[in-house]
């Protein structure tokens, strides 16, 4: 049925989304470092 | 069967002894490896040369082969003092090569899990380099490599258990 459709598809996003969030736990929303990705811009310029 | 226990106990003491001293001499490097960042900045800022870490480089190196020690480096987070040391200097600079080669090497050999990545923010340094247009081809394959590796456990999981 259509209930039963979403509320796999709801489950799946969130499973999703769980694995998601943990990767940027880990990894980061790559933030952390952009100071230095664009100092190196600079010296490219 | 005293005397049949007295051996095993013992034993089991010495083994606890031993990684007891493994995790104080862990501790103690991650120490010392923090310090040496931390003057390697100060002279960064200075202007100066920063050589602290290469000159502890051999000792962390010589921990770091010790596979009888991988426990007591994952469990006494000595990964977080690795990341600092790959971290780009005050000035955007990337610590020497050497230091860079000799980290990479080991960190595809430890057996990093998830909750070893959390706790020491390494993912985030190693994404960093995996990006950096600085960093030496053959350490970004090693960078993508420890990405693939550190990320398919995640999404291969079958439910949201966090290792």
């Amino acid at each position: 049925s259509a209930r039963a459709k979403q509320a796999t598809f709801a489950s799946n996003s969130q499973f999703d989304q769980d694995k998601l969030d943990e990767l940027y736990e880990i990894f980061g929303d790559g933030e952390e470092y952009a100071w230095a990705l664009e100092a190196e811009s600079l010296d490219e310029e | 069967a005293a005397v049949l226990k007295k051996p095993t106990k013992r034993k089991k003491n010495d083994e606890v002894d031993l990684e007891a001293m493994q995790d104080e001499a862990i501790a103690h490097l991650k120490n010392m490896m923090k310090d040496a960042a931390e003057l390697d900045i100060d002279c960064v800022n200075n202007k100066k040369p920063a050589t602290h870490k290469l000159k502890l480089l051999p000792q962390v190196k010589d921990t770091l082969l010790k596979s009888n020690l991988y426990d007591s480096i994952l469990d006494n987070n000595l990964l977080e003092a690795v990341r600092i040391w790959l971290e780009p200097l005050p000035d955007a600079s990337l610590p020497a090569f050497e230091i860079q080669k000799t980290l990479f090497s080991e960190l595809t050999k430890l057996p990093i899990k998830t909750i070893h990545l959390r706790e020491s923010g390494l993912g985030k340094i190693i994404l960093f380099y995996q990006k950096s247009k600085k960093v030496d081809p053959s350490l970004k394959r090693t960078a993508e490599k420890l990405i693939g590796d550190w990320t398919r456990p995640i999404m291969g999981r079958s439910d949201n258990y966090r290792a």
